[in-house]
């Protein structure tokens, strides 16, 4: 990546992530007649949260270090994803994408199992199987996209789905991609690791003050990330030979995409995670699909 | 008749074998030992080296049957010296751990098992350094009989003889199959050199080719531990003491991969034609990937570490065998030779990583079981309090088979991938391949992180509260193939250039040094762009993650250590453990009936056999005892005088001179 792509790709990431979860509790909130938090309040949390005193609940290294590595992990998949902003041939590919973002994961499912609390590991083992059932959507729908553009790198599948047009195909897997979205955002009906509405959340039980404000802010890159993937690589217009347009528009397209999210969200009651591999087992079929008809060349 | 290093090291290995079998003491058989295999070790890699830098083959008549077109010479070409670093380095690292690990085993002979660990490396040094089919066959032999003592090791413990017993019928099924396949070559040819065989399967009527190439198909991914036929694994990979489970998963498994290539690389493009090449690369291919799939799916729901291992075991020679078959199949098509290069590197890079992680792997599991003194991952837990070395090792092995950057095991995967999706543009099913290799992969993520956290995370066991510390040449054995795992994730271009010359291409048909010191994809036509710098990645991952530092201690937060938390309600740390049998339940039911339970072989007239195979009762212990007896004789009539001896020796001359006189007159 070019150095302004690295230095948009990480601020839009870093300072915009929680502006996108401001939006989505206050749409949320309309939809449930509620008169919800300020559209600030996820910043404001994260800056409440450093302030806080950081609770060890075991001496573990792994507990200690994971928060920042998965910060970490995920800003480097930050990095990757086309968000707009031009790159050149320091990008990485579709593996280190992919990779990255399972670090992250990895870190997230150690630290849990680091402290030792029973609660931590269940929403540990639910991250994992969800990401079982979520992973595999996404990369056939990358691969497809691999096939069209005969390139594992990111910026050339956009480059191709600007100068090539819509194809059956590509359409096929971003609508895939956009059926498992709500998962990989972690929402509802799939908020089955985060587990926001138990009064014990998930793989973050035992975290707290800055840590807790590391992962929460993780994680919140993460739903960005996938985001900026699946409107760039499968809907890349519109774009602008003026890069920083390009940027707005990318933003603009994540954003629309974040209120759909938070409007399903809303309306929908959570699934056990039983059910929720059954319907991603159903998504991966539309994938595949569209590998299929990538093969065929269409 | 010159010899060459390799011979020299196997007949040390050879004499370590002899010299360890009465020795009682168990420290001084594995230092022994430990010699011994790493004189051979130094002696191996010296020649190693220079055939895979120099190009040149290295060749050494030892003895030949002219009569039966058989030699057993050694030539060690790069394919075969690949395997040999790999081989003697592995097998060293094992027996250095095996020195502290074996400790556990007090009631056991230390000389069967450090006689047969060399016999068994001496073994694989033989099968990778011939190229004679019969001599092949023989060491073959060699190792699997030896292998299969390793595994009946521990005696007192029947799962061990059925275990072994399971290994011996399927592996020798699999050898007979090899062994025909030799014989009607032999005797289409009347020789049993690699070369001849090349050309007899080219003058071959094309179904019996066909019929050839599978039972060699068999034969070698039984020993690899391909799905269907390597059922023996998850039953013998447990029993075997770690050391030697170590070096099996490590290496033995990969002679499978070997004789493949040695097959249907080696052979079959040039004996057969374009369309039949294409075929078995196909067949090689799909049985990786299913292989691949049922290893991980399963290991996903193992409580046993070692068995979790071996599953894994199964689903990483999946992935090489996957590789080697888009190789395979691309190889001898026009203008896809970079591609058939992509694949072969991927299975070469593969077949090193894990030797490296599986290997250290199977050394922590076999930490786990020493320390605590069971393998159940249901009854252990945090241990990285007690061997903060081993578990960080551990943690460097898991993330490397799970192929997190920047490990080694990412590199092989990555390439694997691009083999694939390069492979898929030409050939649609092998996109298939490629997704299924990436549902894998997560699945590999899956039970690994389980292994890990069930062992090593989270608060100790009641059962394991007492868990004794390390010794110190086990900490060290797996520390250094960590710190492997990392330097070959870090820097992975050497390994990329040797593996690339055992091919025979140069690196830059493939790769190329990218911006950064990144590996980049030449730009070819069989080839997708693709991109890895490990130091532009690592170094991102590095500065982000002090960034991430920096937020966290910019609000100056205290930092306080409190107990955990349970829902306000105090519980005992064994009454709310999450244990490893619970762990991915709903995903484990799902996928509930993927391996089949085989059948356990009852057969009465196969009791006998067993009985046969049992050195110790019929060879061992009565040569002990007979032995022990005449020893014993010759120090009862031992006891008298000097005097009296000395007039003994005289009597016994004068009988002896009478006796010579007599005969010479």
């Amino acid at each position: 990546m070019s150095f302004s792509a690295a230095i948009v790709n990480g601020a839009i990431a870093l300072l915009l992530a929680p502006l996108f979860e401001g939006i989505v509790r206050k749409i949320k909130a309309i939809i449930h007649s509620r008169k919800g938090p300020p559209i600030t309040q996820a910043y404001i949390d994260i800056l409440k949260l450093l302030a806080k005193d950081d609770l060890r609940c075991t001496g573990s290294a792994i507990f200690r270090f994971a928060p920042p590595l998965a910060l970490a992990a995920f800003l480097v998949v930050a990095l990757l994803t086309p968000m707009g902003a031009p790159s050149t041939a320091l990008a990485g590919d579709m593996v280190t994408w992919i990779y990255f973002l399972t670090l992250g994961a990895a870190a997230i499912v150690l630290m849990a199992a680091a402290s030792g609390n029973p609660f931590a590991e269940m929403g540990a083992a639910r991250e994992i199987m969800l990401l079982l059932s979520v992973e595999p959507i996404a990369v056939a729908a990358l691969i497809t996209a691999a096939i069209k553009s005969g390139s594992m790198r990111l910026p050339d599948m956009v480059a191709w789905n600007l100068a090539n047009g819509p194809t059956i195909s590509m359409m096929c897997a971003g609508i895939a991609f956009l059926l498992a979205i709500q998962a990989m955002l972690g929402k509802l009906p799939f908020d089955i690791a985060e587990a926001e509405s138990e009064i014990v959340g998930g793989p973050l039980v035992e975290q707290s003050g800055p840590s807790l404000a590391l992962m929460k802010l993780a994680l919140l890159i993460r739903q960005l990330t996938y985001c900026f993937l699946l409107v760039q690589i499968f809907v890349p217009w519109p774009s602008f030979s003026l890069w920083p347009l390009s940027v707005v528009a990318a933003l603009v397209k994540v954003l629309i995409l974040f209120v759909l999210a938070a409007v399903v969200e809303a309306v929908s009651p959570r699934l056990r995670i039983d059910q929720a591999m059954g319907y991603m087992g159903r998504v991966l079929f539309v994938a595949l699909a569209a590998l299929a008809f990538a093969t065929i060349g269409v | 008749m010159a010899w060459t290093n390799v011979e020299i090291a196997f007949i040390l290995l050879l004499a370590g074998a002899v010299a360890a079998a009465p020795v009682r003491s168990w420290r001084l058989a594995g230092w022994m030992a430990t010699v011994f295999v790493g004189a051979a070790a130094v002696l191996a890699w010296t020649t190693g080296l220079s055939v895979l830098l120099g190009g040149q083959t290295a060749n050494g008549l030892v003895v030949g049957f002219p009569r039966f077109g058989a030699e057993a010479a050694v030539s060690l070409d790069a394919l075969g010296a690949g395997f040999l670093l790999l081989i003697t380095g592995v097998a060293f690292v094992s027996t250095i751990y095996s020195v502290g690990c074996m400790a556990s085993y007090r009631r056991e002979n230390p000389g069967r098992f450090y006689a047969f660990l060399q016999l068994f490396v001496a073994g694989m040094i033989g099968v990778v350094s011939v190229s004679d089919w019969l001599f092949f066959i023989i060491f073959w032999e060699m190792m699997t009989l030896a292998s299969y003592f390793l595994v009946t090791f521990e005696q007192s413990d029947p799962a061990a003889a059925r275990a072994g017993f399971k290994y011996f019928i399927m592996t020798h099924i699999a050898t007979a199959g090899l062994l025909i396949a030799a014989i009607v070559l032999w005797h289409n040819t009347g020789s049993f050199a690699f070369e001849a065989h090349k050309s007899g399967l080219a003058t071959m009527l094309p179904a019996l080719r066909g019929l050839l190439l599978a039972l060699y198909l068999i034969a070698f991914s039984t020993k690899a531990g391909i799905f269907p036929m390597g059922d023996w694994i998850p039953d013998a990979y447990p029993v075997a003491p770690a050391g030697a489970s170590a070096i099996f998963a490590g290496v033995m498994s990969k002679l499978g991969a070997y004789g493949v290539l040695r097959v249907f690389l080696g052979m079959l493009p040039s004996a057969g034609t374009r369309a039949e090449t294409m075929t078995w690369g196909l067949i090689i291919a799909a049985l990786g990937t299913l292989s691949a799939f049922v290893g991980a799916v399963t290991a996903m729901k193992e409580k046993d570490a070692k068995r979790l291992l071996a599953f894994s075991s199964i689903s990483q020679t999946g992935y090489i065998f996957l590789a080697l078959g888009i190789g395979i199949t691309f190889t001898g098509q026009p203008g896809l030779s970079s591609l058939a290069l992509l694949g072969l590197l991927g299975a070469g890079f593969h077949i090193l990583n894990d030797a490296i992680y599986k290997s250290l792997l199977f050394m922590n599991a076999g930490s786990i079981e020493y320390s605590t003194g069971t393998r159940d991952l249901n009854r252990v837990g945090g241990l990285a309090s007690v061997m903060p070395v081993a578990a960080a090792a551990g943690l460097v092995g898991v993330l490397s088979l799970s192929g997190l950057p920047p490990t080694n095991g990412f590199v092989s995967k990555w390439v694997i991938y691009q083999a694939g999706v390069a492979g898929g543009l030409k050939f649609a099913p092998f996109v298939a391949v490629v997704v299924a290799a990436f549902f894998v992969s997560l699945c590999t993520l899956a039970y690994s992180l389980k292994f890990y956290s069930t062992a090593f995370l989270g608060k100790p066991t009641d059962a394991a509260k007492e868990p004794i510390s390390l010794p110190r040449t086990m900490t060290f054995s797996q520390g250094l193939l960590a710190v492997v795992c990392l330097g070959i994730g870090l820097s992975p271009f050497w390994a990329i250039r040797l593996i690339s010359s055992i091919f025979g291409a140069p690196l830059s048909s493939t790769f190329q040094v990218g911006t950064v010191g990144g590996l980049l994809a030449t730009p070819s036509a069989a080839v997708v762009p693709a991109f890895w710098s490990p130091i532009a990645a690592g170094g991102a991952l590095i500065v982000l993650f002090l960034v991430a530092e920096i937020i966290r201690g910019a609000g100056h937060a205290k930092v306080r250590t409190v107990p955990g938390w349970y829902c306000g309600e105090e519980h005992t740390d064994d009454e709310v453990r999450m244990r490893a049998q619970g762990i991915y339940s709903p995903f484990n039911v799902a996928f509930a009936k993927i391996y089949p339970t085989m059948p356990t072989l009852r057969l009465p007239s196969l009791k006998k056999l067993r009985s046969v195979l049992d050195l110790d009762s019929w060879l061992y212990d009565p040569l002990l005892a007979t032995g022990g007896k005449a020893v014993d004789k010759v120090r009862r009539s031992h006891v008298g005088s000097p005097q009296l001896y000395m007039i003994w020796q005289v009597i016994g001359m004068v009988i002896v001179i009478t006796v010579l006189f007599l005969l010479i007159r």
